[in-house]
This record gives C-alpha cells, sequence and structure tokens, in this order.
C-alpha cells in the first residue's frame, strides 16, 4: 500500500487492474485504492509479472502492506519472503467469519531483506504476507477493519456502492453493521463514490493544520495587468471551438512553470531530514474544488515541458478525472508547487496555505476592472493581483520576489498561445 | 415351461448340462486370473464346485420365471442366459457390463432373462423375490421366482420373515438354499443351533427337500418336481442343495477354517467330474465330445474377454445417472372448483389412498394392522372392506419382510403403497429401503426401477416416549436414489400420494402424527400436487423460517408473535426433503437476508443443518446473520408431557431464535 499522501495511514483496496500473469511495466496503473481523499490509481514502479495479488479486494491496508508480488524477468522462480496463505490469493475477498473477528493485516514489515542489486526486487513492497486465519493473535479491538462486525450481505453491499464500512454505524447485534445500515449510508450516492464529506475535510484540515504549523509561511503579492493578455485569449477563444479555448487559469498556471523554473529555489519539496530538494521538472499543482466542497491539487507532471494547449488539456484532463474520483497517485504525491487560482470570478486576492512537502503556492484572485495607469494616463484595465506564498525555511523576501517578478513577466508577455 | 417332471438325460440334454457346467468353471477360472492380473476388482465370490445347482435349476425355468440371486451369481447369470461378453465386461466395470459397470462382479443384472442381480446383503434378496412373486400372484400371472442364497442367510431376520410371508400369501417362490457348509469361513454349526434349514422352512409350513446339490441329476428333477408343484398350488417351495465350495470364499481368503484333505476329499465329489465320469461310463458322452466343448468354451470365453477389453469406460460426466428415473413432468395443478370443505389430515390422506386404489388396480397398501384394524392412526379405517384383503393387506409385524416385499413388487411393476406404522419402526426396514429400494436403480445400471411409496408417521406430541416418537426423515433425506415428502397441509396430504405413486422412484411420505387430527379447508376439486418444490405459506421481508412438516403450524404461529412486534417473518414450507429446493429457500433469504431452519430432528446433524449449509455456501454474501436452527434437545423423546413439549420445537422458541438473530 503505498503513501499517497502525508496524512495517508491506510488504505482500501477497491479494484485491481491487473491479475496474476498479467505483464506489468513501470509507470502502468495496477490498482485503485480508496483513501480518504476519493479513489486513486496506483501505478507501479518496476517491470515484470505479476505473481500473485496478496491482497484482497475491500482490505483497508496500513501504508506499506504488501498489495501483490511482481517478479522481474528472470526473477521468476523467486519465492515471495514468506509464503502467502491461499486464501488471500484469491482474487475475490476471501469469506471472513462474522463472528469471529479477523486478525489485523500484519504492520508494515522492518524492512524486507534488501535484495542484491544484481536481483531486481519484487516490486510493490513484497512485504510479510497477512497471517493465516487460524494462526491469529488475539482481536485487537481498535482495529477499523480487521475487527469490523459487519454482515456478509452488508460488506457486499458496500462494495458494490463503494460506501466506507468503518464509517458506518451498526443496528445490528453487537453493533454489527447490517444490509440496511449500508443501504441508508448508500441512498442517493453514485456508484464508487468518494469518500464522506466529513472524511475529505477531515484530511485537509490535518494536512492544513500541520502545514501552518511546521511551515513559517509569509507572503509577498502583486497586482498585475493581464488586459493585453486577456483580449488575446478572448480574440483566440472566439475563433475556437469549445474544446479549443484557453481560459486565463491555463495562461496563469504556465505562467508559475516558467517562474518555478527561473526560480527552483520554489520549485522541490522540503524534507525533515534532508531540508531542501529542488525538483528537476516542474510538477504543477492545479488546487481543484470538487462538487460538493473538499478540495484537491493534483499535480500536472513535468508541464514545463508542455505547450500552453497543452497545459489547458492537461488542466481539464485532472478536473474530469479528480471529480470522477480517478487520479493517480504520483499526482497526488509529486506535485512541486502549487497554483490556487480563483477563476473568472471571485475575491480579489488569496493568500494560501502551503502542500507540504512543497514550499510555494501561487495564490491568484479573480480578474478585477481597476483604474490603471498606462503611459501616463489612468484607463480601465483588468488586473489579476497575484499572492505567493513562501516557505521560510526555504527562502526569503529576494527569492520570492524575483518569483513574482518572473510570474509579472510571463503573464504579460503574450506569445503563441 | 416344462411338462415333464424328470429329467430326460438323452445325448443332447446331458450335453448340455455338462457345457453348462464346464463353462460356468471355466469363466470363473479366467475371473480368477484376471483378478490377479487386476482386470478385475473388488470382491470375487466364486461358484466353484456348486454349478450343479444353477445348471440343475434355472435351464428348468420358463422365460417369464425370475431368478434373484447372491454376490456369488456368475454361475448363475450364465445359465439364465446373461450372454457371457457382458458379464465380463461388467467384471471389469466397463460400460457395456450387462449393469453398465455400476455392479460389478457382485451386482450382475439384465432386464431380459428376468434376472434381479446380484444382491450382495446376506438375506437381503429373500423379501425382494417374495415381492416379485407377490406381483405375479396379485396379477394372477402363473411365474416362479427362483430365489438363490447361501445357508449363512438362514441365521438373518429376512429369511424368517419370508418364509412366512410366502407362506402366509402363498407366494410362488422357489427358494433355492445353496448349503456350501461355510457362511465364510463359519461353518453352519458353529452359528446355528438348528443345522438343519429344512427344518427351519418347514416350520414356517413352507414344503421343503434336501438334494444332493453336487448331482445336477438329482437338483434337476428337485427343480422340476418344485417348479411343477408352485406353479399348480402357487405355494412356495424350498430346496436345501448340499454342495461345497472348492475355492476360498473370495479371493482374499486364507481358508484357515478347513483343512486341505477336506476340499480334496469334496473335490473328488465335485459336479463336473462326477457328472462326466457317469455320461462317458454311460457312453452318452465321449473323449472327443468334451475336448469339443472345452475348444468352445476356451473360444467362447476368449471372445468374451475381447468383449470386456474392447469396452469403453462410462465417461464420469455419466456419473449421476441411474440414480433416478427419468423425472415425470409435475402435475398439473387442479382448477379450483370455488367450493371448499373442512377436512383432517387423516381423512385427506385416506381420500388419497381411496383416489389412487381406484384409479390404477396397480395400487394397493400393505402395512401392519391397515386392514382389520384400520390403521393405527385410523387412516385406512374401512378401506378393506372397500378394497379387499389382497389390495388392503395386513402384514406381519416384519417390517424388513413387507417392506421388500413392496420393493419386489414394485420392480415386477405394481404400484405399491407401503405403511409403516412409525418412523422408529422404519429401522427395521432400513436394509431394504436404503441397501435395495434407493440403490437397485443403480446397481443395474438403470434396468430395475422401484417405484414403491413408503408412508410412515412421525414426531413427538402424543406421549408415545422414545421409541414410537422421533423424526428421522432427515436420515433418510440423506440417502440418494429416494425421495423424500412432508407434507403439513391438507392440500399436501391430498395431492402428494398420486404424484409420488407416478414416480420411478421410490417415494417415501413422512406424516406428522400431531397433524392427523388436524383440519384444513380443502378445494373440493384438490387433486395431485407437485412433489418438486418448496411452497412460501406466509411472506415476510424480515427473516426467513424454513421448517416441514408437524413443525410448519408452530412457524406459523410464531410468525404472528413476531409480527405483533413488528417483525415480518417469510414462512417456507419445505414440503420436499429430498431433493431439497434451493432456489425457492434461497430467494427469500435473499429477499429477508436472515434465516432460522426449525427441524424437528436432533440437532447435530440434522436437515436443519444441511439447509443452513447451502444457505451458506449459496447465499454468503446476502446474509445479514449467521444462519440459525431450533431443533430438537438432543434427548430420546421422553414420556411425561411436560419434558416431551420441551425437548421439540415449539413456537416460543421460534420467536426467540429470530429476536437473538435480530438483536431484538
Amino acid at each position: 500500500m503505498p503513501s499517497l499522501g502525508a496524512d495517508m495511514e491506510a488504505g482500501r483496496l477497491v479494484e485491481w487492474l491487473v491479475k496474476p500473469g498479467d505483464t506489468v511495466s513501470r509507470g502502468d496503473v495496477v490498482a485503485v485504492v480508496e483513501t480518504q481523499k476519493g479513489a486513486i490509481e496506483i501505478e507501479i514502479f518496476e517491470a515484470g509479472t505479476v505473481r500473485e495479488l496478496t491482497a484482497a479486494l475491500g482490505d483497508e491496508l496500513p501504508v506499506g502492506a504488501p498489495l501483490a508480488v511482481v517478479v522481474a524477468e528472470g526473477e521468476a522462480a523467486a519465492a515471495p519472503p514468506e509464503p502467502a496463505p491461499e486464501a488471500s490469493a484469491a482474487p475475490r475477498p476471501a469469506p471472513e467469519p462474522v463472528v469471529t473477528p479477523v486478525p489485523p493485516p500484519a504492520p508494515p514489515a522492518a524492512p524486507a531483506p534488501t535484495p542484491s542489486d544484481a536481483a531486481p526486487a519484487p516490486t510493490l513492497p513484497a512485504a510479510p504476507a497477512p497471517a493465516p486465519p487460524d494462526a491469529a493473535p488475539a482481536p485487537t479491538p481498535a482495529q477499523p477493519a480487521g475487527g469490523l462486525r459487519a454482515s456478509p450481505a452488508a460488506r457486499a453491499l458496500a462494495e458494490a456502492r463503494g460506501v466506507d464500512l468503518s464509517a458506518l454505524k451498526g443496528s445490528g447485534p453487537g453493533g454489527a453493521i447490517l444490509y440496511a445500515d449500508v443501504e441508508h449510508a448508500a441512498a442517493g450516492t453514485p456508484a464508487r463514490k468518494p469518500a464522506p464529506m466529513a472524511e475529505m475535510r477531515k484530511a485537509i484540515a490535518a494536512a492544513m493544520a500541520r502545514s501552518k504549523r511546521t511551515i513559517p509561511h509569509f507572503y509577498m503579492t502583486q497586482t498585475i495587468d493581464v488586459e493585453l493578455v486577456m483580449t488575446a485569449l478572448e480574440a483566440r477563444n472566439a475563433e475556437a471551438p469549445p474544446e479549443g479555448r484557453i481560459l486565463l487559469g491555463a495562461l496563469l498556471v504556465r505562467a508559475a512553470v516558467r517562474a518555478a523554473r527561473a526560480v527552483p529555489e520554489m520549485n522541490g519539496h522540503y524534507l525533515d531530514d534532508r531540508g531542501f530538494v529542488p525538483a528537476e521538472a516542474v510538477n504543477v499543482g492545479v488546487a481543484i474544488a470538487l462538487r460538493g466542497g473538499g478540495l484537491v491539487a493534483p499535480a500536472l507532471m513535468d508541464a514545463g515541458a508542455m505547450t500552453l494547449a497543452g497545459i489547458m488539456a492537461g488542466m481539464r484532463d485532472l478536473v474530469t478525472r479528480a471529480r470522477a474520483g480517478r487520479l493517480k497517485a504520483s499526482e497526488m504525491t509529486e506535485g512541486t508547487i502549487t497554483v490556487s487560482a480563483l477563476g473568472e470570478t471571485g475575491a480579489e486576492a488569496m493568500a494560501g496555505v502551503i502542500f507540504p512537502p512543497q514550499v510555494g503556492l501561487v495564490g491568484l484572485g479573480a480578474p478585477q476592472l481597476r483604474p490603471w495607469v498606462v503611459d501616463g494616463a489612468v484607463v480601465p484595465r483588468r488586473v489579476v493581483t497575484l499572492t505567493l506564498s513562501a516557505d521560510h525555511r526555504v527562502s526569503d523576501g529576494r527569492t520570492a520576489a524575483r518569483f513574482v517578478a518572473a510570474f509579472a513577466e510571463q503573464v504579460q508577455t503574450p506569445e503563441e498561445p | 415351461m416344462t411338462a415333464s417332471l424328470k429329467p430326460r438325460l438323452d445325448r443332447a440334454h446331458v450335453l448340455d448340462l455338462l457345457r453348462g457346467m464346464i463353462r460356468i468353471r471355466r469363466f470363473e477360472d479366467r475371473c480368477a486370473e484376471l483378478y490377479t492380473q487386476e482386470k478385475i476388482r473388488g470382491f470375487l465370490h466364486l461358484y466353484d464346485g456348486e454349478e450343479a445347482i444353477a445348471m440343475g435349476v434355472i435351464p428348468v425355468l420358463g422365460p417369464g420365471d425370475r431368478v434373484v440371486a447372491t454376490y456369488r451369481e456368475h454361475g448363475h447369470a450364465l445359465a439364465r442366459g446373461v450372454a457371457m461378453g457382458p458379464v465380463m465386461a461388467e467384471m471389469y466395470g466397463k460400460a457395456e457390463g450387462c449393469s453398465g459397470g455400476r455392479g460389478g462382479s457382485m451386482h450382475l443384472f439384465d432386464a431380459g432373462t428376468n434376472f434381479y442381480g446380484g444382491n450382495a446383503i446376506v438375506g437381503g434378496g429373500l423379501p425382494l423375490a417374495g415381492g416379485l412373486a407377490l406381483a405375479d400372484r396379485l396379477r394372477g400371472e402363473a411365474n416362479v421366482t427362483a430365489c438363490f442364497f447361501g445357508e449363512g442367510a438362514v441365521a438373518e431376520g429376512e429369511f424368517h420373515e419370508t418364509m412366512n410371508l410366502a407362506a402366509l400369501w402363498r407366494l410362488p417362490v422357489l427358494f433355492v438354499c445353496e448349503n456350501n457348509g461355510y457362511a465364510m469361513g463359519s461353518a453352519l454349526a458353529r452359528t446355528e443351533a438348528e443345522v438343519d434349514v429344512i427344518d427351519k422352512a418347514q416350520g414356517y409350513l413352507v414344503e421343503a427337500e434336501r438334494v444332493d446339490g453336487m448331482d445336477v441329476v438329482a437338483v434337476e428333477a428337485a427343480a422340476r418336481r418344485a417348479v411343477a408343484r408352485i406353479r399348480e398350488t402357487g405355494a412356495p417351495m424350498l430346496l436345501e442343495c448340499m454342495t461345497y465350495r472348492f475355492r476360498a470364499h473370495s479371493m482374499f481368503d486364507a481358508q484357515l477354517y478347513r483343512d486341505k484333505a477336506e476340499v480334496e476329499e469334496w473335490r473328488k465329489k465335485g459336479p463336473i467330474v462326477r457328472f462326466q465320469g457317469w455320461a462317458m461310463a454311460a457312453g452318452l458322452v465321449h473323449e472327443n465330445d468334451v475336448a469339443r466343448i472345452e475348444a468352445e468354451i476356451a473360444a467362447e470365453i476368449d471372445a468374451a474377454v475381447g468383449f470386456a477389453e474392447a469396452g469403453t469406460w462410462e465417461p464420469v460426466e455419466r456419473l449421476a445417472d441411474h440414480v433416478l428415473g427419468p423425472q415425470p413432468a409435475p402435475p398439473e395443478p387442479a382448477a379450483p372448483s370455488g367450493r371448499t370443505v373442512e377436512i383432517t389430515y387423516r381423512e385427506a390422506v385416506k381420500q388419497a389412498i381411496r383416489d389412487a386404489m381406484i384409479r390404477d388396480d396397480r395400487v394397493f397398501l400393505m402395512g401392519e394392522d391397515v386392514g382389520a384394524y384400520g390403521g393405527c392412526y385410523a387412516v385406512t379405517k374401512g378401506l378393506m372392506v372397500e378394497f379387499g384383503e389382497d389390495r388392503i393387506r395386513d402384514t406381519p409385524l416384519s417390517e424388513s419382510g413387507f417392506t421388500g416385499a413392496g420393493i419386489g413388487a414394485a420392480a415386477a411393476g405394481l404400484r405399491p403403497i407401503v405403511e409403516l406404522m412409525t418412523v422408529n419402526f422404519s429401522l427395521l426396514a432400513l436394509d431394504q429401503i436404503l441397501n435395495t429400494a434407493a440403490t437397485l436403480r443403480h446397481m443395474s445400471g438403470g434396468q430395475f426401477g422401484v417405484p414403491l411409496v413408503i408412508r410412515m408417521a412421525t414426531g413427538a406430541g402424543r406421549q408415545l416416549a422414545a421409541q414410537h416418537s422421533h423424526s428421522l426423515e432427515g436420515w433418510y433425506a440423506h440417502i440418494p436414489g429416494l425421495k423424500v415428502l412432508a407434507p403439513a397441509t391438507v392440500e399436501d396430504a391430498r395431492g402428494m400420494l398420486w404424484t409420488a405413486l407416478q414416480d420411478p422412484d421410490p417415494v417415501l411420505i413422512f406424516e406428522n402424527v400431531m397433524l392427523y387430527n388436524r383440519t384444513g379447508m380443502l378445494d373440493e376439486g384438490a387433486g395431485p400436487v407437485d412433489i418438486t418444490r418448496a411452497a412460501v405459506r406466509r411472506e415476510g421481508r424480515d427473516v426467513t423460517l424454513v421448517t416441514y412438516g408437524g413443525s410448519l403450524w408452530k412457524v406459523l404461529e410464531a410468525a404472528e408473535a413476531l409480527a405483533a412486534d413488528g417483525i415480518e417473518a417469510e414462512v417456507i414450507d419445505l414440503r420436499v426433503l429430498r431433493p431439497l429446493d434451493d432456489a425457492t429457500i434461497l430467494a427469500s433469504v435473499g429477499k429477508t437476508r436472515r434465516v432460522v431452519v426449525v427441524d424437528e430432528g436432533w440437532r447435530t446433524g440434522a436437515l436443519a443443518a444441511e439447509v443452513m449449509a447451502r444457505v451458506t455456501e449459496q447465499g454468503f454474501w446476502s446474509l445479514d446473520a449467521p444462519p440459525a436452527r431450533v431443533c430438537s434437545e438432543e434427548v430420546p423423546i421422553p414420556y411425561a408431557a411436560h419434558l416431551e413439549q420441551a425437548a421439540i420445537p415449539q413456537a416460543d422458541k421460534v420467536v426467540a431464535g429470530v429476536r437473538g438473530l435480530m438483536g431484538r
């Protein structure tokens, strides 16, 4: 179970997209995991053959728990570190006794023996297999999923409707979650919906509180004249089909990407043990509000290499997938700087909170029509206010000012879209 | 059919007898060889030394006569005219065998020659033979059933029960006791106080004669006399043929129980050497005749082995064939007449019997006290007067004997209804029900069915204590080859019997004693009902209560009590305990997501456990709670009323069970 965010402790496996025997390449999407932030596609980072799926659908697994064993080419005969029980290899969830509490999933292993460099490692952490059922230790009452008392009917319905059983309160004997409880919880919600809003709100709260607790924010603001670029955009869009139109947001994201390239101190991660680690590519996070509330900020990977049209298309894709709950794990974890724009309407400025472990957040207000001095005369111009939130552990005012200047220059430089 | 009472010992007949005995001997010699080569497996019991009996008796019979044999029956099958190729193929287990490979050495069957096996329960063939003969008697056909058995069988109750029945009912059976002196390895004197078999038979007023079983001419002469007499009088006869088995009991027998010298002494008196010596001395048979016979038989055996070797293995996909016969379509439900009458369950059963007797003259009823007494539970009161003593037939207290007779009569084409007074008594007939009724079709490769109906009372509540009150229908529901019904309503009591009589296989009907006095409304036009489906007796959404028989009414009462508390129970009456109607049960559980099975059987291993297992296997993901059961307590049913009631399922226990399941 990969970590898909700093606050992720566990995830629930909801879909396998591979089966034993499939060949996988690095970057393939192999599974879908439901987290507090919704369903996220998991990529694999190795190439090889899926030997065994060790996690069953519906399992709530802590970060680090093994999901599958993948063997690299030439490694086919290698055994997994410990034999996995038959039952856990089944693609369907092994029927769990309802009365007997199921042992909690094995905790993430002490580091598995590191294979030599010559021997490619099994991918997706090949940690110890879950304990076989008959070797069950005493039940751990606090364990949310394993000890969950839910009827088979409730479990089946929860899986079909994408309801998180651990969030429910059971009405059956001994607090068992029954079919009706799930039905009630799932009423009116679409299949495989994101986790309940309260859960996402909790996750955002945790991340933002951590950010404000650990990152010494400082802010730098500048209002930028965007009249010329907006006029040019409007002219261009007037002739383009709807799907070809480019919104101001894309222009602002591209400006942020270029500024980040120009000021690498703003593009990267701050890690507790290593300090600031600049990133090679600019994976620009784009804050996306979800219908019904909540917020995610998936990254446009390597946006520095994209054209404006490419950025626009990438943003559209991210929005679609974010709202469908189908973001990739890397998009959730590998952003290097984030842009949060209020769009065409809204308040004039926004000073945002940095997404850890990033070190900068570009907050952009909605365009405003303002009296503006141009060539010594006051004229009406549309302006946008940029507020850079920066991590004072990494940067200071001078760095931030360079970023702001670079951003303003990029925005005001109309060029090929 | 032969008119002459004495064997006519002309050259042709002498050659036939000699050829027949040598043919059996050489065939079995080859079987023993093939056994050592693992071509033949299982038990192989050889007839070596006893050939004069089969060859003396069986050729005397006519084509309409019937033969029932034991597990040492290769000689009988060959003598009866079952072709050697299919017999050998059966020994191999091939599909071309005379029992389709389902029977093997011990279960040779052939419908074409009225050869009813191949019965390997010692004594078990006797009631079957009695029943075949009963069918002939009831139809007025002058056939004889020849029933072969060893002297070991005379220790079995079924021997005594059948002797009595045959004498009492004048059944045309020729009982042939092949007395080779040893029941397996136990000499007769070791196991019987009275070693005289003919005395035993005569004690039942069965005429009996002892014959030198090593002398084929003497056996034939005795058989001719006996068969002629049976055809003339209709009464049974017994021949005790004194013989000796030269080989071991079976292939795996060290023969510690007899001396080699004893065997050698008997060999000198062997039926073939003796008859051949006599015939040659008399100038009826010459050396070259024997050589020619041996050559012909060797060629026939080679051809039979070739046939068996070339035979095919029945595909495993057909494993379940021959368990049940072709299934008839369920009856069309009768159109309601609109007029209903109040009727007791007892009267409904009686109407069903009466209706069947009127509609089909192959139907007859037999059991203890069904006639003059009117039935232990008064179900058949008055029917003997209406239908006569032949068709409402009182039996002695010999459950195995008359149940087996029912099996034989059914196999011969009648439609008997056997009434067993209670399920506890049915255990005395369990051998016949399981080892013969349920298996005959299968063992014979589908050649012989047993369209028999057995009715019996079951259940507690009448203070009849521990030997009259149990509910063992779940045991019978364990047995492939049977159908098991439990009518709980007057409609089913009225309608199941006729449908059961149309079924090609044995059907057991369990009538709960507490239901006989119960009344219900029955449509005047009520007719046959299906015996394949369970019925939803009450609809509900919260919990499924699965039950059957006498418990149905308690469960419906419980459902009413639960409804008062807002719990809507759906009640399923299984009606058919084998085969179970999984679809109806699972459809209901799929809706309610909870199930409680109520079964008057003892909790451990009751039918309830099977229902729960199926629900779990097939409906696990639709369950909101573990399947639960309310069964009888694990005590023999006590006499005292309050204890008896405490021992069996009651409405309040069902209510408590449901509440426990729902946490309410």
